[in-house]
């Protein structure tokens, strides 16, 4: 373990020192260790998932803080893959709201694909930000924050939208730099997804373009079950 | 040149007594129950009012101190907590007002989590200001024969954290902590700058809170 630390810090110094940049990929896992605390809608919903949404990932570079708040450039660059995460996590947050979830090829209507669904939800990543804040003091300190912004369109199933969900997610925490290849931490981006995720499940009962189309989908008022 | 030196002493001396941290105390409480055995205590972040304090600094601020006064407090993990009653309790989602807890407290797929994880009293903070003014000014060098700082500098500290107590079981409002405190610290600089004093201010305020919550909770 300490010989890790030791590795660590000298390849960062060393990096520092000879002027190079160094890469590398977050491999992201926002998956919840337990089902979210919801009740489950009795619908049987289409997800559809754009190609531009499962692949999206972003490369930022990390930023460090010099005396009174100043912020130097580090030449050391992460890539966010946040798109399969956010789909895995999406996947797992519609699959405790609804009672059926059913993935579909393609964003038509609900007659055409042969399992009958109620409706379809297709999510998009707006934006994705991380930087470093630094506090203004002579002995400056930084804290990394990741700020992840998640739309979320209900179709019904005459592919009608419903209406648009945004939901946006942040989280923060002290920078711990791990550049081997068995670092599991996600930089605040897991909490920041999981955070908008949360927003959205929250907010979807609340619309109230989705309370009246779900009161003309399922016979039973779901206002005081779902709330 | 010599009238100058009582007074630069008098400054020395003024700013090295002022150099202690002060903390100042308040509290309100409603009804406070007797903490059953199986109860147990969960320290929070509000990330929404405060990005800078996250659950680990809480627990690090107040729950070590908690400790430390009654070991038999038991808590459940922040995280632990979180996990179970997602989607609430989220830093977008974590409520703000009497009425928001209500609407998430009454929900039975929550209440019955909070049951099996045996959680009484929730402890979330809500203020963790900390603001530092500097003062005077160190003057650094270099040349060919070297290099090197002359000056002082000093400067104010004042934090100001507050936390609310909300019963899970009851579904109350119980009340609300809070301290104050402020210190200055010195840093001469002949050749190199050293900090002489660095005033510790949140960590005397999160002591000061976490010692007069266990004593409270412990009642």
């Amino acid at each position: 373990m300490k010989t890790k630390k030791y590795l660590t810090l000298f390849t960062t110094l060393f990096l520092f020192m000879v002027g190079c940049s160094f890469e590398r990929t977050l491999k992201l896992d926002a998956r919840l260790s337990r089902p979210p605390a919801v009740k489950q809608i009795p619908l049987r919903i289409g997800v559809y998932y754009n190609p531009e949404f499962t692949d999206f990932t972003k490369k930022l570079e990390l930023i460090g803080c010099g005396p009174n708040g100043r912020k130097d450039k580090s030449g050391i660059f992460f890539t966010f893959t946040i798109g399969e995460a956010s789909k895995d996590l999406f996947d797992q947050c519609i699959s405790s709201m609804f009672t059926a979830v059913l993935q579909i090829p393609s964003p038509r209507h609900c007659s055409n694909h042969a399992s009958s669904i109620d409706g379809w939800l297709e999510p998009k990543i707006e934006s994705f930000n991380w930087e470093t804040i630094c506090s203004n003091d002579f002995f400056s300190q930084g804290r990394i924050v990741a700020r992840v912004v998640y739309s979320v369109n209900l179709y019904g199933c005459d592919g009608r939208l419903v209406t648009s969900i945004e939901s946006i997610g942040s989280s923060s925490e002290h920078p711990k730099v791990c550049l081997t290849k068995d670092c599991k931490d996600s930089l605040a981006t897991e909490q920041a997804m999981q955070d908008a995720m949360a927003k959205f499940m929250i907010d979807f009962y609340d619309q109230p373009e989705v309370q009246q189309w779900l009161s003309s989908h399922i016979v039973v008022p779901p206002a005081g079950s779902l709330q | 040149m010599r009238s100058l030196s009582p007074l630069m002493a008098y400054f020395l001396i003024s700013l090295c007594f002022s150099a202690c941290t002060m903390v100042r105390y308040q509290t309100e409480f409603s009804s406070l129950a007797k903490l059953m055995p199986s109860d147990t205590i969960v320290l929070l972040s509000n990330l929404e009012s405060t990005q800078r304090f996250d659950d680990n600094d809480v627990d690090k601020c107040i729950g070590s101190s908690m400790r430390h006064a009654n070991p038999e407090l038991i808590f459940v993990s922040a995280k632990q907590f979180r996990e179970n009653l997602y989607p609430y309790f989220m830093p977008s989602t974590t409520p703000n007002s009497l009425e928001g807890y209500k609407s998430i407290l009454d929900k039975s797929e929550v209440q019955q989590r909070i049951t099996t994880l045996g959680v009484r009293y929730l402890v979330i903070l809500v203020k963790s200001d900390t603001l530092t003014d500097w003062h005077g000014g160190i003057f650094c060098g270099a040349g060919y024969g070297g290099g090197g700082c002359l000056g002082l500098s000093w400067w104010d500290r004042k934090s100001d954290f507050g936390f609310v107590i909300w019963d899970l079981q009851t579904k109350q409002y119980v009340g609300n902590v809070g301290a104050k405190a402020a210190g200055t610290g010195i840093m001469p600089a002949f050749g190199l700058p050293i900090p002489f004093y660095v005033p510790a201010t949140e960590a005397a305020v999160c002591k000061d809170i976490g010692s007069r919550l266990a004593e409270l909770l412990s009642r």
